[in-house]
């Protein structure tokens, strides 16, 4: 086997160098393809030869055209002709040419001789001329040798390339050739190692067959030897656990347990066996002879038994033992009682098993104590005692319980329950059934209280207690137990708790405290309040400690003030106070009421009474209300009793008198409002009569002016008293409106009437101041032909005329007729002022201007007519600095001021004032955007009178003949008519008069809209 | 590998003086220029002396050729700022050499591979005899181009005329 993998080893080495070999002559091959390619693939040698001869021809054929003088060609052409054929050989510029040239058969000659050939060739050149044979001669000869040595070239060059184009041809066969070999040896090489690998893969899988098969055999018998020791294993272990459960099974139990051979020697004994003879301990041990450890027990057990004694128990031991008893009870030398049970097996060995019966015996023993204590104890408290069979049927009874039911102890022996009773004697409904269910059950039951009828009739409620018995197997074998009578008790419970239901659904806070101050009830509703959210209070605590519970809740609900009430409240208790009010907070008050208990105990009653004191303060509220509406009324309002003395005054009152309510209280009406004094007949008429009473416009005087209002006087009844209510309004500036607006129409419709007729007068005025004219015209015109034709027809001369007329004073008559026309007319034009009529245009104007210039004027004006000193008059002006401009009539205007100077100026004359002065203001008034031209004299003055009239057409205080009674009308109708404004007067007699003009900024407003649509047509 | 390093040669004469007035050849012209262009100064076409064409900027590539041994050193004006100065516009050049070989050259040999029109050679003004006057210059050290055989016929010497199509 060895030799053949040795086989195929060198078989492998063998062909890898195979073809190392003949891929590495194959590498080679193609390098030279490469070469051979790269050679000819250089600038072809064909592409230089083919332009030299070319460029060679060319220069030629040029000195050939110049030698024999042919048209067109100039010494230059041929001489360029020339340097292109000298370029091709230039030696720098040959670089790899030349390299190609050399390798070429006579390539270098050729180089070389063309080289030498062009150094020859130059001088012949540049000295050649047309017919100079000579020099051509030499050149054509030069050029001839140089064309056939380049010819020469040619023929090699391609006979070199020739020779490159076979030599790849060949070596592109010897590669085929070699790749072929390389191949085929590739391919042989591959087959065979894939032959010798297939055939030893063969032979390795039957080797490989027979191995497994005998490891198979092997594994197989391994392991069922395996499994044979691993259930070995198995069953000794489980073995060696059982015997070791077993065995700590023993040693748990609290049974005693030990085995002992057939020679009655120790095999085994558990741990409950070795506790129980620790004192002898040293006689218990694996082989030791039971007999040992018994004498070693009587040893121990020292004077209490003689020798015999011991003998006699280590014999009857030793007899058990033989016979192998069931139960073999022995009481030990500790006192416990034992009860073994024993058992010899087949082998003669003896296992035995012991228990411990001490507590057994001993809670016999109890049972038999209790059952006649109980016995005992039982009927101390009952009134009788009873006992029952396991069926329940009474086995005994005795005591009173012929009293309570009318029935002899006989009746109840060998009855149950229910068939004792009878039709007087029976149970009240329900609780029949709950009693056998607890007896059933074998429960125990302690004060079960059951009602019956007595044989008369009458109700009676029993309390029994019972208790299931067993016997010492612990069977049950029936009950034992007593009965009392608990009528009186009962019923004493039941008025209690119809006491606490009444205190419970009281709306009252109800608490008891014992003697020792703790909380022993509280009622429902307490609770309810003060333990609504978590328990604040509960039985048991002290006072002192519910008080504080309950504070807090209090201050958490009704923000309860603590800090003043808690010690109050403290220090009240078992101290009453009557009366004692705890107010919460919020609104909410607690009435306390504390009662000492004759045990030394306390009641506590606390009553919610704040809806009730909600209604007092609601009341006390609403007096306020109505107290303060009384108070902001701006009426005078005064209440008084029959006998006219105060019992209301209102805040209005008090500022008009200056006498406070508590001053004015119960005093007369006269002494405190003594202007009532009229009224008094009045009052007293309106209580007795009950009927209310008005005076309107009533006048009294204060601080000197004229003030009006309105009484009115109501009867009123309160709690059965009469009086009367005065309500007293203030009318004054209404009054003065209203005369105002008066006086406003009448204006208005005298204004009117007076325009009216100016117009009817004007027309009629017209004609006869014309004809006036016309007559003095025909009177004294000297010149006019018409006069003198006139004159001459009557035969008069017109100084006849003249003089007739002037002596009969007919020409001063028809001046004055022309005066007296002239004067109506002014007042005629004045009059029709008065209208709203007008033509002239507003503009923007400056007061300050226009009033100076009315100044100046009615100076001027003054002087000439009265000789007046109007430079007497002391001028103060005050105008604001920044007025701006105010729409208005300027000549209007003017006429305005002019009429109001005057006037004031001839006023101060006449009085003859001594210091005469104008005080001149204008002012604007922003908000309501209106100039204010004030100009006050220090004259006479106005009387009230006057005051009211001023304004009227021709009322004038003026002497006769001085004053027409129309400047300030007319005023009166520019400023309020033509520019919207106001114009007052304000005056005190002998002491100053003044005038107001008020002018809105944008004029009279009705007009504007007019006058643009004016504008537009 | 040869780096190829092209220096710029700036002359300080203003380009715009050109731009603006192709001045008359003074000299013996050594290259006409005809075809697609805005700016002349002959019977359409622009005729440049050696002297006009060094006024240019000179640019100079050292580089190896195809037909010379190691670095060579070729100085002359940038095709494109010649075609520039003559506001031409085209694609191909069509250049004739002076003894009539002619080759196309796309325009964008010029815009990408900077060729020149070399007027000298290792600082020689180039004569015909050394393949003069003009030879047209690509940076051969270039592997791109060296490896194109189309390039290396490209490169005409002895230029005489170049016509802008």
């Amino acid at each position: 086997m060895f030799n053949r993998i040795k086989i195929i080893y060198l078989t492998s080495a063998l062909i890898t160098l195979v073809l190392s070999i003949t891929l590495v002559t194959d590498l080679t091959k193609i390098k030279n393809l490469q070469n051979i390619q790269k050679t000819d693939a250089q600038l072809s040698l064909v592409w230089f030869l083919n332009q030299a001869d070319r460029e060679a021809r060319n220069f030629l054929q040029h000195a050939s055209y110049l030698y024999m003088g042919h048209q067109g060609v100039s010494r230059q052409q041929v001489i360029t002709s020339f340097d292109i054929f000298w370029s091709r050989y230039d030696a720098q510029l040959m670089g790899r040419i030349n390299r190609k040239l050399f390798a070429v058969d006579t390539g270098r000659e050729t180089v070389e001789f063309t080289r030498k050939t062009l150094f020859q060739l130059d001088p012949l050149v540049q000295k050649l001329e047309t017919g100079d044979s000579q020099s051509f001669q030499l050149i054509n000869q030069l050029m001839t040798t140089h064309l056939q040595s380049l010819y020469a070239l040619s023929i090699n060059a391609i006979q070199l390339r020739s020779a490159i184009r076979v030599q790849r041809h060949s070596t592109i066969d010897e590669l085929y050739f070699h790749l072929l070999i390389t191949l085929v040896s590739l391919f042989a090489g591959g087959f065979m190692i894939i032959a010798l690998f297939i055939k030893k893969g063969n032979e390795l899988t039957v080797q490989n067959l027979i191995f497994e098969q005998r490891v198979n055999q092997r594994t197989a018998e391994l392991y069922k030897s395996n499994q044979s020791l691993l259930f070995e294993a198995q069953v000794r272990k489980k073995s060696e656990q059982r015997s070791q459960q077993l065995i700590s099974a023993f040693d748990q139990s609290t049974e005693v347990v030990f085995f002992l051979d057939a020679n009655n020697q120790f095999i085994f004994f558990n741990e409950s066996f070795k506790k129980t003879n620790a004192a002898v301990i040293e006689s218990i041990a694996i082989g030791a002879p039971f007999e040992t450890y018994l004498n070693a027990v009587m040893q121990g057990s020292g004077a209490n038994l003689n020798s015999s004694e011991k003998n006699q128990w280590i014999e009857h031991w030793l007899l058990g033992l033989r016979n192998s008893e069931e139960f073999f009870e022995v009481e030990q030398l500790t006192g416990q009682q034992f009860i073994f049970n024993m058992k010899r097996l087949q082998d003669g060995s003896v296992i035995t098993i012991g228990s411990d019966i001490s507590a057994l015996k001993e809670s016999q023993h109890a049972l038999a104590m209790s059952e006649s204590r109980f016995r005992d104890f039982a009927l101390i408290g009952a009134d009788w005692y009873w006992e029952m069979d396991a069926e329940l049927k009474f086995t005994y009874i005795t005591g009173n319980v012929e009293k309570i039911s009318g029935l002899p102890p006989e009746h109840y022996i060998g009855k149950t329950r229910s068939q004792s009773y009878t039709d007087k004697f029976l149970p009240h409904t329900g609780s029949e059934q709950d009693e056998l269910r607890q007896m059933n059950n074998r429960e125990e039951f302690n004060d079960y209280e059951i009602k019956t009828h007595k044989a008369d009739g009458s109700l009676v409620t029993i309390s029994l207690s019972g208790e299931p018995r067993y016997d010492r197997q612990g069977n049950f074998i029936g009950y034992i137990g007593a009965g009392r009578d608990v009528t009186e008790r009962c019923l004493v419970e039941e008025l209690d708790k119809r006491l606490i239901a009444a205190v419970n659904s009281l709306n009252l806070f109800v608490t008891i405290f014992d003697d020792q101050d703790k909380l022993i009830f509280f009622n429902r509703k307490f609770g309810e309040v003060v333990n609504r959210d978590m328990r604040n209070i509960e039985l048991g605590m002290s006072f002192e400690n519910m008080w504080r519970s309950c504070s807090e809740y209090y201050t958490q609900e009704f923000g309860f003030d603590t800090k003043k009430w808690f010690a109050k409240r403290l220090a009240m208790h078992r101290n009453p106070v009557d009366d004692f009010v705890l107010p919460l907070g919020e609104n909410r008050y607690l009435k306390i009421f504390e009662q000492l208990l004759d045990d030394g105990g306390v009641i506590i009653i606390a009553t919610d009474i704040s809806e009730s004191t909600k209604a007092g303060q609601e009341i006390h509220r609403l007096r306020n209300y109505l107290a303060n509406i009384i108070d902001s009324m701006s009426s005078i309002l005064i209440g008084v009793d029959q006998q006219c003395r105060i019992t209301q005054w209102n805040f209005a009152a008090q500022k008009e008198t200056s006498i406070s309510l508590e001053e004015a209280y119960q005093r007369e009406l006269i002494d405190v409002f003594p202007r009532l004094q009229t009224q008094l007949s009045n009052i007293s008429a309106a209580i007795i009569k009950r009927r209310e009473s008005s005076h309107l416009k009533s006048l009294y005087f204060q601080a000197g002016e004229v003030c009006y209002e309105d009484i009115t006087i109501y009867p009123l009844i309160t709690s059965g008293e009469s009086g009367a209510v005065i309500r007293l309004d203030n009318v004054t500036e209404q009054v003065l409106l209203s005369e105002m607006m008066i006086q406003s129409e009448k204006m208005l419709s005298v204004g009117g009437l007076a325009a009216g007729m100016a117009h009817e007068i004007n027309n009629p005025l017209a004609g006869m101041m014309q004809t006036a004219n016309v007559m003095l015209n025909r009177l004294t015109g000297y010149t006019v032909p018409a006069n003198l034709q006139a004159c001459e027809d009557a035969a008069i001369s017109m100084q006849s005329l003249q003089q007739y007329m002037k002596d009969r004073g007919i020409l001063r008559m028809v001046n004055s007729i022309i005066e007296s026309g002239n004067r109506v007319a002014v007042i005629v034009d004045n009059m029709l002022n008065f209208s709203r009529q007008n033509d002239t245009q507003s503009s923007e104007q400056d007061l300050a201007d226009l009033l100076d210039k009315a100044l100046e004027l009615s100076s001027t004006d003054y002087n000439l007519k009265n000789n007046f000193d109007f430079k007497s008059i002391q001028i103060t002006r005050d105008y604001q600095v920044d007025m701006p401009g105010i729409v208005c009539e300027p000549g209007k205007i003017q006429q305005v001021f002019l009429n109001i100077l005057r006037n004031g100026a001839q006023a101060m004359q006449e009085a003859n004032v001594q210091a005469p002065m104008f005080v001149l203001r204008i002012k604007y008034d922003r908000e309501a955007e209106e100039a204010l031209i004030e100009i006050e004299d220090n004259g006479p003055g106005l009387d009230e009178g006057v005051k009211r009239r001023i304004f009227e057409p021709f009322f004038t205080t003026k002497k006769e003949g001085r004053g027409t009674g129309l400047g300030l009308s007319v005023s009166y109708f520019i400023i309020t008519e033509n520019h919207s404004g106001k114009l007052l007067v304000d005056s005190i007699l002998n002491k100053y008069c003044k005038f107001t003009i008020c002018l809105p900024k944008m004029g009279n407003r009705e007009k504007i809209p007019t006058r643009a649509a004016a504008n537009v047509h | 590998m040869i780096k190829v390093l092209v220096f710029l040669a700036v002359t300080f004469t203003s380009q715009s003086v050109f731009a603006a007035v192709l001045s008359e050849a003074k000299g013996e012209i050594i290259l006409t220029v005809t075809g697609n262009i805005s700016h002349t100064n002959g019977a359409s076409n622009a005729q440049f002396d050696l002297a006009m064409l060094q006024a240019m900027p000179q640019t100079t590539i050292k580089t190896e050729t195809p037909w010379t041994e190691g670095i060579h050193e070729f100085t002359g004006p940038k095709i494109q700022d010649l075609l520039q100065l003559l506001a031409a516009d085209g694609n191909y050049i069509e250049a004739t050499a002076l003894n009539g070989y002619k080759v196309t050259i796309p325009m964008q040999d010029v815009i990408r591979h900077s060729i020149i029109l070399a007027l000298k050679h290792n600082g020689k003004i180039l004569s015909v005899r050394r393949r003069g006057p003009s030879w047209v210059i690509y940076p051969w050290s270039d592997m791109e181009l060296s490896r194109d055989h189309k390039y290396y016929t490209r490169s005409i010497w002895q230029v005489k005329s170049l016509n802008i199509l």
